[in-house]
């Protein structure tokens, strides 16, 4: 058990909700979640097909332990061919709603087809019904949780919804569950606005069945003994990810102004100590941390603007606590646009969760349309009169309104930085692999995130491996090839579990998932086990891609990483040895010289 | 002598007993003190790994016994931070 065993099939041409027995070949093989709805979607659709047509599907899906007491044991994953990238995509949130959705008795949901009306999905255990989102559609997120609850008078009710940005076609729109959550990135939302659906609201009392419960608890006992007394996690609860903005910023790792640097002169303005400190007007950004369902780390942000501040000194709605800056919006809001002002960075966070958009993607979108300002590419005839130089905090809260809303330049911006800078002819310009944008460090100073970047199947991110032990001891690139792998096979095993990776940062051990997973779930389940489950999952991904007509070309990085040395920091002077490390780490996969899986390595992992 | 020592992202957590916590503060060395000396004092030299970076260079950890701390200099002491 741990899985439901059962599948909500949602037409939303026909108008149908539909019950299926959980295939259980397939969940032994791709365990759940991010493995098992990445199997689904393979079978059901072809990868050729336009994200954004109703061919494409949309899955949504739990884990084993999603909703159990196993800490962390909270997350939920969106799977579907990416607006952005035209690659799998495969979202991962935490918040309520992940728990939520379990208890109501599904592994997964799959959407598919299109409504001919705006339509939200509304769950109550066994009862599952599409209703119309008149009154709904063309609201923000945080207009609509509120409306939703109202509507069925159920304060309880968890919801993961879309926002103006999904409905226009942002290439970057997120589904935002809990207000301030969000399945984040590759257009997840995107592909959920062109099914004409605006939200998923569910109400579960079923619980979660666990195979051997007394082994279950027993293990899940040790894992949180182990995160609670490690220094990793403490650190975590107390600063947050945003702890990394110093380390980086020391290192010489982090992207600034489009990666044209790699250290910010304004980075102490946005890290811990400025969250946690009084500002001129006495007021402290950070109110308290917050953690998702069953989650004993606590890494959220929780944070209240100045009502001083310009952003909101006339915007009484956002004078409120909510979900603030994480290590990776502070730099996609902070120095990838070279934007000090926590407070800015703060609103435009804000807005990025009310109208449903990655931040990473808007702020790297965001900085390639602010150097194609630099180099001349666009001047204010093309912005709408505003200037889009470097630090312009204003300028990034007013960009950010309008690409959430989809007016003016911000339409533009909502592309993405591909599209963005290939319309105005300088793609070189995009710091973005398969068409998404990085996330906050850089290929050179980090030479194992390089190749990690290069590699993800799911373009340019940060959760994919973890080399960092590696690459903050290290930029020589022999060992690289092997910490990116066998990172990766262990990632895609923690979000096929419904849990999160950031136990892996927190004291987190393979021992301790697999010991949980034997507990929860039947089959039998080892660290062996795990690894190989995830390197399914990881083949699995390349093989969608493959077929959706991706190549080994697509595992590259920008021009700028490539060629362009590092201007400061340890890796003065060092650009990516990719084409030194990418070989090296097709050959550990079992894959031919051109990146595709051999059929040996398929029989081996039983996928032939 | 005096140089400059940073602790940074939760390098505070790993501190020994008895040592007061601080992000950022000079300390008043002997001449010739090296970076593992200065390591040993604030307690934290099993607690690897961790990254040491002087004046901005990095300095791995088979040299710390042998590397002097020179007047003015700034050290900065980073902990095996993960993720974000």
């Amino acid at each position: 058990m741990g899985w439901q065993k059962k599948i909500l099939r949602v037409n939303l041409t026909a108008g149908t909700c539909t019950h299926e027995p959980l295939n259980m070949a397939w969940a032994q093989q791709y365990l759940g979640s991010r493995g098992l709805a990445t199997k689904y979607l393979m079978e059901e659709i072809d990868p050729k097909v336009d994200p954004l047509s109703p061919d494409n599907k949309l899955v949504i899906a739990t884990g084993p332990l999603t909703g159990t007491i196993a800490s962390t044991g909270g997350r939920w994953t969106a799977v579907t061919k990416g607006a952005l990238t035209g690659a799998i995509a495969s979202s991962n949130s935490g918040g309520q709603f992940g728990g939520e959705l379990k208890m109501a008795g599904y592994d997964l949901i799959i959407f598919e087809g299109r409504s001919s009306q705006p339509v939200y999905l509304y769950i109550q255990d066994d009862d599952a019904q599409l209703l119309s989102a008149d009154g709904l559609w063309g609201r923000s997120v945080w207009e609509i949780e509120p409306a939703i609850k109202q509507r069925h008078n159920d304060p309880l009710i968890r919801i993961a919804s879309i926002g103006q940005a999904g409905e226009y076609g942002c290439r970057y729109a997120c589904i935002v569950n809990d207000l301030h959550r969000a399945a984040g990135r590759s257009g997840v939302g995107t592909v959920m606005g062109s099914k004409n659906l605006k939200a998923i609201a569910v109400r579960g009392t079923k619980g979660v069945k666990l195979h051997d419960p007394a082994k279950f608890f027993a293990a899940a006992k040790i894992a949180t003994a182990a995160l609670a007394s490690n220094k990793g996690r403490k650190g975590m609860t107390s600063d947050g990810t945003i702890a990394m903005m110093d380390v980086t910023g020391a290192f010489g790792a982090l992207p600034t102004r489009n990666n044209q640097q790699v250290q910010f002169e304004g980075a102490h303005k946005l890290n811990a100590k400025a969250m946690k400190s009084p500002n001129e007007n006495g007021h402290t950004n950070l109110i308290q941390n917050g953690a998702c369902f069953s989650c004993t780390i606590g890494c959220g942000r929780i944070s209240h603007i100045d009502p001083q501040h310009f952003s909101v000194k006339d915007k009484p709605q956002y004078q409120k606590a909510s979900g603030g800056l994480e290590y990776e919006t502070a730099y996609a809001l902070g120095s990838a646009v070279g934007v000090d002002d926590m407070d800015a960075a703060t609103y435009a966070g804000f807005l990025c969760n009310e109208y449903g958009m990655d931040p990473i993607s808007f702020g790297g979108s965001l900085a390639a349309a602010m150097e194609l300002y630099q180099v001349g590419a666009i001047t204010k005839a093309e912005t709408g009169g505003v200037d889009l130089v470097w630090g312009n905090a204003e300028a990034l809260c007013l960009m950010a309104e309008l690409t959430g809303k989809g007016e003016g330049f911000g339409r533009d911006i909502g592309m993405g930085s591909k599209r963005l800078t290939e319309k105005y002819g300088r793609p070189e310009l995009s710091m973005a692999v398969k068409g998404q944008e990085f996330a906050a460090y850089d290929g050179r100073a980090m030479q194992g995130m390089g190749l990690g970047y290069a590699t993800s199947n799911r373009g340019a991110c940060h959760l994919r491996a973890n080399p960092y032990a590696s690459d903050f001891t290290t930029t020589e690139t022999k060992d690289k090839p092997e910490v990116v792998r066998t990172t990766q096979d262990l990632i895609a095993a923690i979000d096929a579990s419904g849990l999160c990776l950031f136990t892996a940062h927190s004291g987190g051990t393979p021992e301790h998932y697999a010991t949980q997973l034997d507990g929860a779930c039947e089959g039998g389940w080892d660290v062996a086990r795990l690894n190989e489950t995830g390197e399914r999952i990881w083949n699995l991904e390349r093989q969608f891609n493959l077929a959706a007509g991706l190549t080994a070309k697509d595992d590259t990085l920008p021009k700028r990483i490539l060629e362009e040395p590092a201007p400061s920091g340890v890796a003065k002077g060092l650009v990516s040895q990719l084409k030194v490390m990418l070989p090296e780490y097709y050959k550990q996969r079992g894959w031919s010289e051109d990146g595709k899986p051999t059929a040996a390595t398929l029989e081996r992992l039983g996928m032939s | 002598m005096q140089v400059n020592v940073k602790l940074l992202g939760w390098m505070r957590e790993f501190l020994g007993d008895g040592i007061a916590h601080f992000d950022d503060k000079d300390f008043e060395l002997a001449e010739g003190h090296t970076l593992g000396e200065l390591i040993n004092t604030l307690g934290f030299r099993t607690e690897t790994p961790f990254m040491t970076m002087q004046n901005g260079d990095r300095v791995v950890d088979s040299v710390l016994d042998t590397t002097v701390i020179k007047d003015g200099d700034k050290i900065v002491f980073v902990p095996p931070l993960k993720g974000g």
